[in-house]
């Protein structure tokens, strides 16, 4: 129970210590030792990464040995470049021309697929936001048309001092909105860190 | 001391001897009151919904770094894990981080458990993709297709992929609750948000730990305090005096 329970806060508080102390204190061995604590998580992530990996190929093995024929093609696709690549990694190594192939004409080329989507979904996220429904939402679009329309070439060409109040938009309303919000975040922040480094907080680890 | 960190040590001890003096309340049963989080009620109003629809809830976390945003996260998936359970909804899990994967798992089982649900728990609901973010971002996405998923958690470090779950949620048809990084992109998109420090404060919330609840106490005596030393800080400046500027930064 001790390993389960009191553990895992102990080393915690201690670990937490060593890097608050290296943040405060100019002592080069206790920032040298904060440095170390941090670069544990590295090795942690290592051990995690492995279960990760092994849900991966339990989840897509199941789909592909017994799912519908969509499901089995989904679980195939993501199975066989998954062999294929740790087997070129661990036979010719990270940096061998045909690895690199594979990452840059295979992996590289779907990512920017994924990530160009927010493209599209940023635009119907916006044409939901800007809706007129109320007296916030008019407000909240007209300063997003003016923030948006004012560092375009086309706010100056539409009218002269649209740049000089989407620059002013942004800078104190914006700006001080943005600053007020970050500081109720870090004080929030702030709680979180103490409340887990005095093992009050231990919702990570179910709350038991 | 480092230059220009004894302004925040000092902050530190001040914010911690609040705490601690509200914990010391606590233990005589003085507690403080803490207002309702509408977010918060969304999550036994989500996995009902789901479960009269026959569809599963999803949460996830980002693919931001392991950070307090997170760990709030986690806590909002005891919530959820826990209403998910009662109710007997599917719940899945969806991490991009790998060292959060073993906490998602160990905390939606405590949840089951807790519940004496435990022969209902799923491992293999809790889903690792990739540490890639877009990598995440499909496998996350075929997720709330495949599922389609009635109700959509999005709590913790969530960057540019946050949109992207939210808009697919509203599809969907989801109801959705996002907090953490992303807060601009989820006031846009979902039905609840948890809003700043409102996701730290859901967290101690959850926890119903009077010991937790008087950190939000330190909290907010925190803000009193800044707002008054940015009047005062303001107020002299404007007058030429730069001994509070220069304490800060000492």
């Amino acid at each position: 129970m001790f390993i389960r329970k009191q553990l895992p806060v102990l080393v915690g508080f201690v670990g937490g210590i060593i890097v608050l102390g290296g943040f405060f204190l100019t002592d080069p061995s206790l920032r040298k030792a904060a440095s170390t604590v941090v670069s544990w998580r590295t090795t942690l992530a290592a051990f995690a990464l492995v279960l990760g990996a092994m849900n991966l190929v339990k989840v897509n093995w199941n789909r592909a040995s017994a799912g519908k024929p969509i499901d089995r093609l989904a679980g195939l696709a993501l199975l066989v470049p998954l062999v294929i690549m740790v087997v070129i990694g661990l036979t010719s190594g990270t940096t061998a021309k045909v690895y690199a192939y594979m990452y840059d004409n295979v992996y590289r080329s779907g990512a920017a697929t994924v990530f160009s989507l927010n493209a599209f979904f940023v635009v119907s996220a916006a044409y939901r936001a800007f809706r007129i429904r109320n007296a916030h939402a008019a407000l909240f679009m007209v300063a997003g048309l003016i923030a948006v329309l004012g560092p375009a070439s086309i706010g100056a060409y539409l009218w002269g001092q649209l740049p000089v109040i989407a620059d002013w938009v942004l800078k104190v309303p914006s700006m001080g909105a943005t600053r007020g919000f970050e500081i109720g975040l870090a004080l929030g922040i702030v709680s979180m860190g103490a409340r887990t480094l005095l093992g009050i907080e231990r919702g990570y680890f179910g709350g038991e | 001391m480092a230059q220009g960190r004894v302004g925040i040590f000092v902050f530190l001890l001040a914010f911690l001897a609040v705490a601690f003096i509200w914990m010391d309340s606590a233990k005589k049963g003085k507690r403080p009151k803490v207002r309702r989080i509408a977010a918060l009620e969304a999550i036994e109003e989500a996995a009902g919904r789901a479960t009269e629809m026959g569809r599963p809830i999803h949460m996830t976390f980002g693919s931001g770094e392991l950070s307090a945003p997170v760990l709030a996260g986690l806590q909002v998936l005891s919530a959820v894990a826990g209403a998910c359970a009662r109710l007997g909804t599917n719940l899945y899990v969806s991490v991009c981080r790998s060292e959060t994967y073993p906490m998602a798992q160990e905390i939606m089982r405590i949840a089951y458990a807790q519940e004496s649900k435990l022969e209902e728990y799923k491992p293999d609901n809790v889903r690792f993709f990739s540490e890639a973010q877009q990598g995440y971002t499909a496998g996350v996405l075929e997720l709330m297709e495949t599922q389609k998923v009635a109700g959509n958690f999005m709590v913790g470090n969530m960057l540019a992929e946050s949109i992207t779950f939210a808009e697919t949620g509203n599809r969907l048809g989801a109801i959705q609750l996002g907090g953490g990084a992303a807060d601009a992109m989820f006031l846009a998109t979902c039905d609840y948000v948890l809003l700043g420090d409102e996701l730290y404060a859901a967290a101690a919330d959850i926890s119903g730990d009077a010991n937790q609840m008087a950190f939000l106490t330190a909290e907010e005596a925190g803000k009193y305090l800044l707002l008054g030393l940015i009047v005062l800080g303001s107020v002299m400046t404007t007058l030429g005096n730069q001994a509070l500027v220069n304490l800060i930064r000492r």
